[in-house]
């Protein structure tokens, strides 16, 4: 197993990915050939399984973006199924201390370094290589989500196995007690604060629904993901309507922006 | 039943809609809350069967969006399997002539105005007077996609029950030889003519998958619809990463 996400951001190239959390193969296909770096299939705030993780990426085999998974709990049996089926790298929610962190690094490293059973159906039959490799290929993100976990960010991040902190904006900014609001001072001293970590600890900075991505790479984060699927449709239906309707009341089209070339459908 | 979709075409009104590609009901429910006045629900080109036609129309049943489906073929065994499940009108691709045109109509009314049978599972149970309405309310689509369609025109819009002719561009202009090629002389005489021919029939010319709304609209079209799901979820997710690569790089 290699996972190219994870030699990447080594290299400290930054990492662009959107979310899937429509569980269907054609949306899974379709975005998988778009050219993101990586993939989050997001089981924490979607309605979606292990199996459901297993179909999306059988859908992706022509894609050259990585899977990863964002898992609804730091718990031990979700992480190892899906694991199995042979992701490359997990999200965990919700990490606020140091604790956390080891229970994290536990379930996604086999023995000794941590506690996986093995039984990697998928993934093993995809790779013969895959026990052996695991260990150091696979991905761990430890989302930094709260006021706790930013005054914990040192000792967390000290933890040997947590390869990303990913920012969750929405969540850090609601716990800082205000939402919404990356201006504020408090959300912008903890951004700085994490971010200055990563780089003590050799940890890779990133952020979910990035809110701009130019100012945060230029801050260092580069393990990026944008909007996902179902927002993406809904904001494209929305301007697609918007756009019918003003035409057919002036009688004058909008030219749309040309899509990207590999955007074409084909009929 | 009322067909909110045929009430507007016959006031005069545009009709705005979309087409569902993509099987699954978060797909469905989200297009059904955007605001569309109709959405065509593609078996032709996409991998849709019936029961997932069903599944569709279940997860949109908090939506006004009026629901056609359309159908793989002119063959009234499909036309009444979809029916069944309660869609509000039926799209027929590559209707040719009068023939298929009386074809395609008799396979959307009960006798003794065509052949349907009675069995409407789901339409009857959401639509209580369904029996006693269907055949006036059913919304029938035939697709203007050859030239000898366009020559035809006159006679297939002749036939009674039609409320639509839908222009196809990207057959019309694939089996006139000239593919894709919308500011061709021709192609732009045959978007006139179905105009005018329609105008005459008192049926309301459409296009599916138009390019250009405002030139139709001009033009007396009333039922459009541009893109699809895939294609529109596709295209912001290759601008979404497009954006964010400008980004970083500066």
């Amino acid at each position: 197993m290699k996972n190219g996400l994870k030699r990447m951001l080594k290299e400290g190239k930054v990492a662009i990915g959107t979310t899937l959390t429509i569980d269907h193969p054609d949306v899974a296909e379709f975005i998988g050939n778009l050219g993101y770096d990586w993939i989050l299939i997001d089981t924490e705030h979607a309605p979606m399984e292990p199996g459901s993780v297993q179909h999306l990426q059988q859908s992706m085999s022509r894609s050259k973006s990585v899977p990863m998974v964002r898992v609804p709990w730091n718990d031990i049996v979700m992480i190892k199924r899906v694991l199995d089926t042979g992701i490359y790298g997990i999200v965990v929610p919700w990490i606020n201390t140091k604790e956390e962190a080891i229970k994290a690094v536990q379930a996604v490293r086999y023995p000794p370094l941590g506690l996986r059973g093995y039984g990697p159906r998928r993934a093993a039959f995809l790779d013969p290589d895959y026990v052996k490799t695991a260990n150091k290929e696979l991905l761990l993100g430890a989302q930094i989500e709260t006021q706790k976990a930013v005054d914990n960010i040192d000792e967390i991040l000290s933890v040997e196995g947590i390869d990303a902190a990913l920012v969750g904006p929405m969540d850090l900014s609601l716990s800082l007690g205000v939402l919404g609001n990356f201006q504020h001072e408090r959300f912008v001293s903890a951004m700085d604060k994490i971010v200055k970590s990563c780089k003590k600890h050799g940890v890779i900075a990133g952020m979910l629904a990035v809110d701009d991505v130019a100012k945060r790479v230029k801050q260092g984060f580069t393990l990026l993901n944008r909007m996902g699927d179902f927002g993406l449709l809904v904001a494209a239906e929305r301007r697609n309507l918007a756009e019918a309707r003003e035409a057919a009341n002036t009688g004058k089209s909008k030219t749309t922006p040309a899509a990207p070339k590999n955007a074409r459908t084909g009929y | 039943m009322k067909n909110r979709l045929k009430q507007m075409l016959k006031q005069g009104k545009v009709a705005i809609g979309t087409e569902i590609t993509i099987n699954h009901p978060d797909v469905a429910e989200a297009i059904g809350q955007i605001g569309y006045d109709w959405v065509m629900i593609d078996t032709e080109h996409a991998p849709l069967d019936v029961g997932d036609v069903q599944n569709l129309l279940q997860a949109m049943g908090a939506s006004q969006i009026v629901p056609v489906a359309r159908v793989t073929w002119n063959d009234f065994v499909l036309v009444k399997r979809l029916l069944d499940v309660g869609v509000q009108g039926i799209i027929f691709p590559w209707i040719n002539s009068k023939e298929e045109a009386t074809k395609a109509v008799q396979s959307m009314k009960y006798p003794p105005f065509g052949v349907r049978g009675v069995g409407p599972r789901r339409a009857g149970t959401i639509y209580p007077d369904y029996m006693s309405t269907a055949n006036k309310e059913l919304f029938i689509g035939v697709q203007i996609e050859s030239q000898r369609a366009v020559d035809n025109l006159d006679e297939i819009l002749s036939v009674q029950g039609i409320d639509a002719a839908l222009l196809g561009a990207g057959d019309m202009t694939m089996n006139m030889g000239i593919f894709g090629d919308l500011k061709s002389p021709k192609f732009i005489a045959n978007t006139e003519r179905i105009a005018e021919v329609c105008k005459r029939h008192n049926v309301a010319a459409g296009q599916l998958g138009c390019d250009d709304v405002g030139k139709r609209v001009s033009q007396g079209y009333t039922i459009l619809n541009r893109r699809n799901d895939i294609g529109l979820l596709v295209e912001e997710a290759a601008r979404s990463l497009a954006e964010a690569r400008e980004a970083a790089s500066r």
